[in-house]
């Protein structure tokens, strides 16, 4: 069922493996893995043949066809040549273990290299490699581009690069170090072997690897049909539905199953949310510490369900997951592909389910679209920064120069280093000798892709034809039928698309009592004024009652500030009902409300707030007309705008207690509630302060 | 060689510096010519050898291939397998530098410079790391030599000299001192210049001007040297060479008398007849001692008439070029008087 097929004549022999040899040989191989007889699938034997020729090879099947099968007995017999190692490239850690498992069992010393494994098995790994004990290394290319690994590297004999569309940029999963590998790959001498696998790779990604190889790149493209997936779309508005809907129906399906959330924030609060009622369900996602446990949890069945990010996506193996939703829009069908396709990969059925929300989704979603690049000003900025300087600049005399969000500035040195345009060297970073041009049409040719594929989401849910096959048409697979088992083959519903409303309080009542904790500021930022120094007296923890904008509170107070000019009665009862108990306990006297010169909205809220509570009400700090802190980007900025920003009355003798609240709407960088904060202890010999904000806006 | 993208790769391969595991050392420029030499006999090209097989290895080449001194060093097969073991992991370490702007010239590349190939033959390195634009080699340049020990009137000399060829580039060691007084004066002149480093160019490029001036294709740094490598007196006195061949004419400001690079270099330079060579007439006894051995006396005079230049330009008739540069003989006039040695009939101006 190759698409596109060029079979290599290999008649003649490679090293001393005849054709026959080699299929004997992968035969055995093949058997030993299955542990039974088994047939090649079609193309398998093609491929191993173009690898052992050294030819660039691209293989794009489905998920369970048996790519690293193909790996593996390639290792093998270029190992038995003498040839090198094979060294594999993939973007994830998970799926490691399994195949080291599988590379055990057919007799392959495989290890993993990647940045979870200490600095002493480092060295040893590289030690085993340097003697030539090791046939098969799996690294990231995060790892691949350490100092460590690259100077302990030879005699490599065969390249992998799985996931090989994280490649492209124009795919749906770039990963920054893997957009390099290319121009590794193309200096090689041309006789040595590269393998590159995916099962999420369009035409487009397809060609792009092409160009990328100097077309000459062999290719194995099969059928990436799943025939075990049954997908039904559920249209619900508002995150409460969904949860509902969630708790529900997820003890409706058999066995273990995820659900990917496009946020880390909807991760956790999703699956605290399933916890306290009773599913045992775990969040996951890229900086979250434990997922390796979350993992094994999973693979062991002690688990329901992962609440996740796209961060667990390819390669993970567990061949029983029986359901995959998602809690929102995907951000495009190749990477929905690949995320359903987790499930039923060694069972004959999978619920798939697309929950499918109102405008939130395409907010998220264009978000992620609107911010995947760095802005031509920032780099500009930065690279001015640097080219006016003698010999570069630490990254705090950097941010210093530049009114932009850590974040932000971080990302675009990350791009800029990534394409060699600035050297970081120890802690200081310089230009590089190569020209820098913003890559304009590039950017934004991907960005006009991107939203073309976010159309393309829209029409599959609205499609009344069979999902699978509209699915494989958008990965340019059209060789296959109607799938017979989703809800538009059925004409019938496969899950139920509607909840119990008077579960719904529930939900809305989890969601509202989402509060975020305002860690207070240690340190003051330097500027003209202050330098990168402890603050002497600083606040104590506060709270934010919700996230800016998000379902329930959040909302209200964005209704409240953008078209009321007030916040409404409802965000004054659940603040006291929340500062309550903690007036009680730290023994609060007053409230006092950072000022403003634009409106008078916070200060109307906070004296509500302190007649709700009975207590004082201190309007003790002033404001000076400078720029609005939300101008200010990063810190250096925002810690300078806020100390010009905020004072007292020098003549104001008015005593005020030694024990406050601190009010403000929203909180984002902290910098003005730790100036006021500041202000007050200093000035007015205050004891304790505890921030309050209505929502956070970070 | 012929230029060929296979055979340059394996280049880097057998002679590069950029990765030494402990079991293999890149063959020397020597070694490299031996193996081509046999390679040549047997009609094999360089990178046909990742491919073979340790029978074709004894079968179709005489190994070990012993350098024609007695040396402890051997090309056999055990060195050869063991560089091919780099053929993959070597272009990590060749990306890393391509990346940040970076990269390397071979024999086998139709970018390697001309006129060292050309008087160096098979004496010429196999390849050479650079960074900025290649093709500055193939403008005409003034080889600029001296000490790193300067006092202000040596500055002021070069910098005048350097005045004189806003037209044409500079090449120079890359050192402190002279060097790199001359080729600043040329990029602040908006010229252009060419610095054969003796080593360490990773640290060279983190100067914002230096890097300001290879983006602008103002200035080339090249070198045989890896760029990680600090500089050598080997590589020093390897690069001296490197500046005499590719300079139209070079000039000694400064040089001491039968010690340190500059001596060595211009007396190398006055056997080999890379170029013709220029010293400035002051009175210190390493610049009369070349004098004396055949080096053209520049006098420093600041009263030299622009009739004076013009003639002793056209006693100059072997160079095509003469005419094309008159444009810069005028502007030497108020700085610089050069007084012939009285056997030549060449000119200092004589370039392109």
């Amino acid at each position: 069922m190759s698409k596109k097929t060029e079979i290599i004549n290999t008649d003649e022999k490679i090293g001393s493996f005849s054709k026959e040899d080699i299929e004997s040989y992968a035969q055995e191989l093949l058997n030993k893995i299955c542990g039974k007889p088994t047939k090649f699938r079609e193309g398998q034997l093609e491929a191993i043949n173009a690898i052992l020729t050294n030819q660039r090879t691209l293989v794009v099947q489905r998920t369970g066809w048996g790519k690293s099968f193909l790996y593996f007995v390639a290792c093998k017999i270029i190992r038995e040549l003498n040839r090198g190692f094979t060294l594999v490239m993939s973007p994830l850690l998970v799926l490691m273990d399994n195949q080291l498992e599988q590379a055990k069992n057919i007799g392959l010393n495989a290890k993993v290299f990647n940045s979870s494994v200490s600095g002493r098995n480092k060295k040893r790994i590289m030690d085993s490699v340097m003697r030539d004990e090791v046939d098969l290394l799996f690294i990231t290319p995060e790892s691949l581009f350490t100092e460590q690994f690259q100077a302990n590297l030879k005699d490599v004999g065969f390249i992998v690069v799985d996931e090989a569309h994280c490649m492209s940029d124009w795919g749906h999963d770039f990963r920054l170090k893997y957009g390099k590998l290319h121009k590794i790959i193309n200096q090689l001498p041309n006789n040595v072997p590269v393998l590159c696998t995916t099962a999420t790779a369009s035409d487009r990604v397809v060609k792009d690897l092409e160009s990328q190889f100097g077309n000459e790149i062999v290719n194995f493209r099969g059928s990436l049909f799943r025939e075990s997936l049954a997908i039904d779309i559920v249209h619900l508005n508002g995150k409460a539905s969904k949860y509902i809907w969630i708790l529900e129906n997820i003890n409706k399906f058999p066995g273990t199953g995820i659900i990917y959330c496009l946020t880390k924030r909807d991760c956790e609060n999703l699956a605290m949310f399933l916890v306290e009622n009773g599913i045992s369900a775990r969040p996951y996602y890229s900086g979250k510490g434990d997922t390796a446990l979350t993992e094994k949890e999973f693979m062991n069945n002690e688990i329901k369900v992962i609440v996740a990010t796209i961060k667990l996506g390819m390669g993970y193996d567990k061949g029983d997951i029986s359901f995959v939703i998602h809690f929102q829009k995907p951000q495009n069908l190749v990477s929905y592909y690949q995320q359903i396709g987790r499930a039923g990969r060694n069972i004959n059925h999978a619920s798939i389910v697309l929950l499918v929300g109102d405008k939130e989704d395409d907010e998220i979603l264009n978000h992620f679209i609107d911010n995947a690049f760095p802005k031509e000003e920032i780099f500009s900025t930065i690279l001015d920064s640097l080219e006016n300087s003698d010999s570069g600049l630490k990254i705090s005399e950097i941010m210093a120069k530049i009114n932009s969000r850590k974040k932000v500035v971080y990302k675009a040195i990350d791009f800029l280093c990534n394409d060699g345009y600035i050297i970081k060297d120890k802690y200081k970073y310089h230009i590089s000798p190569k020209n820098y041009s913003y890559p304009h049409k590039h950017y934004d040719e991907i960005t006009k892709i991107r939203r073309k594929e976010n159309k393309q989401v829209n029409e599959f849910i609205s499609t009344d034809k069979c999902y699978s096959k509209f699915l494989l048409n958008a990965l340019d697979d059209y060789s296959n039928e109607d799938c017979g088992k989703c809800s538009n083959c059925l004409g019938k519903d496969i899950v139920s698309k509607d909840i119990d409303y008077e579960n719904i309080e529930l939900a809305q009542e989890f969601l509202n009592t989402l509060y975020l904790e305002i860690n207070p500021r240690k340190m003051w930022a330097k500027t003209d004024s202050t330098k990168y120094s402890k603050i002497r007296l600083i606040n104590k923890p506060g709270i934010s009652l919700s996230k800016y904008g998000d379902d329930g509170f959040g909302e209200l107070v964005k209704v409240g500030k953008t078209e009321y000019g007030a916040f409404s009665d409802k965000l004054v009862k659940k603040t006291s009902e929340i500062l309550k108990d903690i007036v009680k306990e730290e023994k609060i006297q007053g409230v006092v409300p950072v000022p403003s010169l634009r409106s008078d909205i916070v200060k109307e809220f906070a004296k509500k707030v302190a007649d709700g509570l009975d207590i004082g009400f201190y309007d003790v700090l002033i404001k000076s007309d400078v720029k609005p802190q939300k101008d200010m980007e990063n810190s250096s900025f925002l810690c300078k705008n806020a100390l010009d920003s905020f004072s007292h009355n020098k003549n104001n003798k008015e005593k005020i207690p030694k024990k406050l609240l601190l009010i403000d709407d929203t909180v984002d960088s902290r910098w003005t509630l730790t100036v006021c904060g500041s202000i007050l202890r200093e000035k007015f010999g205050v004891s304790k302060v505890i921030p309050y904000t209505l929502a956070d806006d970070s | 060689m012929n230029i060929n993208k296979e055979n340059s790769k394996a280049i880097i391969v057998f002679c590069s510096k950029l990765e030494i595991s402990q079991t293999s050392k890149p063959l020397s420029n020597a070694e490299f010519r031996d193996l081509l030499i046999e390679l040549d006999k047997k009609n094999i090209e360089l990178y046909q050898l990742f491919d073979f097989s340790d029978e074709e290895f004894k079968s179709k080449i005489d190994l070990p291939i012993k350098r024609k001194r007695k040396s402890k060093v051997l090309i056999d097969l055990k060195r050869l397998k063991s560089l091919i073991s780099r053929k993959i992991s070597i272009f990590f370490k060749v990306e890393k530098l391509n990346n940040i702007g970076l990269k390397i010239v071979t024999l086998s590349d139709s970018g390697y410079p001309k006129k060292i190939h050309e008087k160096l033959k098979e004496n010429a390195p196999p390849l050479f790391y650079y960074t900025g634009d290649i093709n500055l080699l193939n403008k005409s340049l003034i080889g600029f030599l001296g000490s790193r020990n300067v006092d202000d009137n040596d500055i002021k000399i070069t910098k005048d000299l350097v005045k004189n060829f806003n037209k044409t580039g500079i090449v120079s060691g890359g050192a402190e001192g002279i060097d790199s007084i001359c080729i600043n004066e040329s990029l602040n002149n908006n010229s252009f210049g060419v610095e054969f480093l003796a080593g360490s160019m990773l640290k060279r490029i983190k100067k914002t001007n230096t890097a300001k001036a290879i983006q602008d294709n103002k200035l080339l740094l090249i070198s045989a040297a890896l760029p990680s490598d600090r500089s050598y007196k080997y590589t020093a006195m390897e690069r001296n060479k490197f500046i005499y061949i590719c300079s139209k004419q070079a000039i000694v400001i400064k040089s001491d008398h039968e010690k340190g690079g500059t001596w060595a270099g211009a007396i190398a330079n006055l056997n080999k007849k890379y170029t013709k060579l220029y010293c400035v007439d002051i009175d210190y006894k390493g610049n009369q001692e070349l004098i004396k051995k055949g080096a053209i006396p520049i006098k420093i005079d600041s009263n030299l008439s622009k009739d004076t230049i013009n003639k002793k330009d056209n006693l100059n008739n072997d160079s095509k070029d003469a005419i094309n540069e008159k444009d810069n003989l005028n502007k030497t006039e108020k700085l610089t008087n050069i007084e012939k040695a009285k056997s030549s009939q060449t000119s200092l101006f004589n370039f392109k």
